[in-house]
């Protein structure tokens, strides 16, 4: 050594310190790990060994098998069951992050009730005297009650609900989130209803179509499930002979399903039907996919301008004409209609006319077409969601005082509807509100009584699924995998011990427990792909295998069709004049929030948009062209504006959107909820009115305009991708 | 190289901090590879190992999974009771355990033995192999207290798997990490 520099001093220095690091990553904290044996080990277990648990996964309605991997009792990993279905194995973000909701730190521990709404002091009440106080209010409400579900709630706790109310003379419960809302599952029944007759959700045989056009459909994101689409699409990547699906998204925002598309086009938000009117026209007048199709074309296609559709896609009217003749002589062409167009106000006709490009090109009730779902026997059926006046319908009731006695489950009123809807001061009226959800949400906020439920690991149900994924009519289990985590009971056990006090209900609920009451539907089932002659070895091999389905999809006949003429579409109207709110606004439900449920599990609040990398944070997705006529930048905080109210959120310059259009996330801005999801990002749905649709659906959610003010404030996005500026040579397709 | 004295007093300055903060990091170090190796002298309650040895009574006894799975396991709350509710009720410890029983709670036992979490280890393929518990646990039939007495590290892992037929597919770094 012949000097000893600074540099020599710092190997030194660094190789000490890289040594301390290694040995620091030693097992320091799992040597001092406590062993907690069972104070009664179940005869099953052994120690080291998981154990695995087939039930349903309830984090959005799809209704996905899942296994549960169970180490000492403790639920530790959830997957996809390989048997199921719908998912075959496969499983979302939002399916995997379930273990949170069990494990959440926020959760109701046991009954309780609030001194005064709004306090958030709650006091612990032991369930015996919970349940006496519900069994007073109800049976001093009678029939003056409102039932309130969601997507979270299980079938049979829907179909006991109904039978309660129907029984004291009650409206039947209302069955209304966001989840369905922000997907327009309602317009989609209501459009087949009326053009089939047929009020189901159908699926879309996305696995055997060739060519498909989605008008706004994110269904590889958040559309109806995005397991079962994500499977089918590999294999409409992949199919036999070579063939590859050709995907082309109408979309004014890139979603996933649109990052993956083979052609984007960006279309003005609201004009999907217009598109599709003029789609349909050019297939009838230029006879494009053969006689059959042009014919059927001629019949159902409206008069149309091609110059404003074709405007409305930014592109010419013979670019728009050859799109036309791809879909028409494709073998298997296959129009889905998504969610934004269905929460317009004309979304049921609009989805009704994407429809018809399917009914034009024949593809009902085919492989690679649209399918509608098997009847599933033993009189099981989905609960289906309620339109927008029911939900409206309620709401008057309990504004009219009519309701003595509210009880909500697996919704979250508060949340999931627009400020103007009057779901507060619609709460202000009613005598008693009861949550039975696992979170202090918005609504519980404003509650009497919380009588938490088991969350779906720890409780007992069962799906029927809906839309039946592959034309196979199937009833997902959902058992306890572990032991309640806290002094929780099982609503529908509250409520049939209520109900045996109550004489108008009593007959009509007769089961002792709920576990009686789905044993005795789900054993009037026929034997299924799981075997079993006896009743008792159907019911193992039923919570066994995650569910009944049959060995093979029974096929179904193409519906009649009742539709015989042209749809007429009214132009989309929008809320706020062009020359005061010179953008559209397009939300959309978050592909890991949900609808705004997945908000209070930190494992999706951290993981990053798939489009955006953005984590934690609501954002704006501005165009970098907008964004550089109005001076904005990345995290700038703007005031998104609109006639119905206002938030404030963080620029995101995304080229995948058209200029004119402001799109926003939903899923945050929570006031409640839980420590993950309060009080972070903006609640979107302040922006939108709560007008019904023309059919009385939905609320109109997607054509809204908005105004960007930039206020003085700066916050950095919470982002995985590089910030670095791309330069000048950066792509930007407008 | 120059001798030490003809550094200047900066250097000799530098070097004095870097030795000094070497030895430091090295005291550290033994303080970790120490703490690693040592038990948890604190157990909820005074379990004799010793005493239930002498009474005949065999390892597998209690911890079941030994033969049949990667854990060897720690007996219920329910198995001790199985005995205690007759046997020495009277002692102030077994009345430790009672407690427990009567409250349901599990036993917040310290851990005495373990691996890392990139050890892959089972406890049944050994004993299959016919290792004796005491091979690795020392005479834990003599120990009031149960103590790490030996140093599970990967030599001597090692040195056991080199002795061993298949001894070319023992030593597979995959075998343990995995």
């Amino acid at each position: 050594m012949t000097n000893f520099t600074r540099r020599d001093f710092l190997k030194v220095g660094a190789a000490g310190t890289a040594t301390a690091i290694l040995a620091g990553c030693s097992q320091e904290s799992e040597r001092w790990v406590t062993l907690e044996p069972y104070v009664r080990a179940p005869e099953e277990q052994l120690a080291g060994i998981p154990s695995w648990y087939a039930s349903t996964c309830r984090m959005c309605p799809a209704g996905c098998g899942i296994i549960v991997r169970i180490m000492n009792g403790r639920a530790v990993k959830i997957e996809g069951n390989p048997e199921h279905p719908v998912n075959r194995g496969k499983l979302c973000a939002r399916g995997q992050a379930g273990l949170q909701l069990l494990y959440n730190p926020d959760r109701v521990t046991g009954a309780a009730r609030q001194e005064e709404r709004g306090s958030r002091k709650f006091k612990a009440v032991a369930w015996n005297e919970a349940i006496n106080t519900l069994y007073e209010k109800l049976s001093a409400a009678g029939s003056a009650i409102g039932i309130w579900l969601g997507s979270s709630t299980s079938a049979h706790l829907h179909d006991l609900f109904a039978r309660y109310a129907e029984a004291v003379g009650a409206p039947p419960p209302v069955y209304y989130d966001l989840y369905p809302g922000l997907n327009g599952y309602r317009a989609l029944l209501d459009a087949n209803a009326a053009l089939f007759g047929q009020a189901a959700l159908p699926t879309y045989n996305v696995a055997r179509a060739d060519v498909i056009f989605s008008f706004g459909a994110d269904f590889l994101g958040t559309w109806l499930s995005a397991t079962a689409y994500g499977v089918e699409f590999g294999q409409f990547r992949d199919q036999p002979y070579g063939k590859r699906g050709l995907l082309v998204q109408f979309e004014p925002k890139m979603s996933v399903t649109g990052a993956k598309a083979d052609r984007w086009v960006p279309i003005r938000p609201g004009a999907e039907a217009l598109v599709a009117q003029a789609l349909l026209r050019l297939i009838a007048d230029e006879g494009y996919g053969g006689s059959e199709r042009a014919e059927r074309a001629a019949r159902l296609a409206g008069d149309v301008d091609l110059d404003e559709a074709a405007a409305a896609c930014e592109m010419t009217r013979e670019e728009l004409a050859t799109l036309a003749r791809l879909f028409a002589e494709a073998q298997h062409p296959l129009a889905i209609p998504g969610a934004a167009l269905a929460g317009t106000g004309n979304g049921t006709q609009a989805v009704a006319v994407v429809q018809l490009l399917n009914i034009v090109a024949g593809m009902l009730s085919v492989p690679g077409g649209v399918q509608f779902p098997p009847e599933v026997p033993a009189g099981l059926t989905a609960p289906q969601p309620s339109s927008y006046a029911e939900v409206q319908a309620l709401l008057e009731r309990m504004k009219a005082g009519e309701v003595r006695a509210l009880l909500v489950h697996g919704a979250n009123p508060v949340y999931d509807l627009p400020p103007e809807a009057g779901v507060v001061e619609a709460l202000q009226r009613v005598e008693t509100i009861v949550s039975f959800n696992p979170l202090v949400d918005e609504t519980a906020v404003l509650a009497d009584y919380l009588l938490p439920d088991r969350v779906y690991l720890e409780g007992w149900g069962y799906t029927v699924v809906q839309p039946a994924f592959g034309g196979m009519p199937a009833v997902s289990s959902q058992q306890p995998v572990v032991g309640p985590f806290h002094d929780v009971r099982s609503t529908a056990d509250v409520l049939l011990t209520v109900a045996r006090g109550i004489p108008a209900a009593a007959a009509a609920l007769p089961w002792t427990d709920e576990v009686a009451f789905i044993k005795e539907r789900i054993t009037a089932l026929p034997k299924g792909a799981q075997g079993g002659e006896d009743a008792e070895v159907r019911w193992a091999r039923f919570l066994q295998h995650g569910g009944w389905w049959p060995e093979t999809a029974p096929g179904s006949a193409p519906p009649e069709l009742a539709a015989q003429g042209p749809i007429g579409v009214l132009p989309t109207t929008y809320d706020g004049d062009e020359a005061d709110y010179p953008f559209y606004l397009h939300l959309y439900p978050s592909v890991l929030l949900g609808d705004g449920r997945g908000a209070s599990l930190p494992w999706l609040q951290s993981a990053p948009d798939p489009l955006t990398t953005v984590a934690w944070q609501t954002w704006a997705e501005i165009n970098p062209v907008t964004a550089e006529a109005l001076g904005l930048k990345d995290g700038d905080v703007v005031r998104v504006a609109s006639p119905h109210g206002a938030v404030e959120v963080i620029v995101y310059e995304f080229p995948a959107i058209r200029p004119d259009t402001i799109a926003i996330p939903v899923g945050q801005g929570h006031s409640d909820s839980g420590r993950y999801a309060r009080e972070r990002g903006a609640h979107a749905l302040q922006l939108v009115g709560a007008a019904a649709d023309e059919a009385g659906a939905n609320f109109t959610w997607a054509n809204v305009r908005v105004k960007i003010t930039k206020t003085e404030r700066q916050q950095a996005l919470a982002r995985l991708e590089s910030t670095i500026d791309p330069g000048p040579d950066v792509h930007v397709p407008f | 190289m120059r001798r030490l004295a003809s550094l200047s007093l900066r250097q000799r300055l530098i070097l004095g901090v870097a030795v000094v903060g070497a030895g430091a990091l090295l005291v550290a170090l033994l303080a970790i590879v120490i703490a690693q190796t040592s038990a948890a002298d604190e157990q909820p309650l005074a379990f004799s190992h010793k005493t239930h040895a002498q009474n005949g009574i065999q390892c597998q006894f209690c911890h079941t999974g030994v033969a049949k799975g990667p854990v060897a396991g720690i007996p219920s709350v329910e198995k001790c009771m199985g005995c205690h509710t007759y046997i020495a009720t009277d002692s102030p410890e077994i009345q430790k355990l009672q407690g427990y029983w009567e409250r349901q709670e599990p036993i917040p036992w310290k851990r005495v033995n373990i691996q890392p979490s990139y050890v892959y280890f089972n406890h049944s393929s050994h004993v299959a192999a016919g290792v004796s518990c005491g091979s690795c646990h020392g005479a834990v039939a003599e120990m009031t207290v149960a103590k790490p007495v030996v140093e599970m590290n990967m030599g001597f892992c090692l040195d056991c798997h080199a002795e061993q037929e298949n001894k070319d597919a023992l030593w597979d770094c995959t075998v343990c990490h995995r």
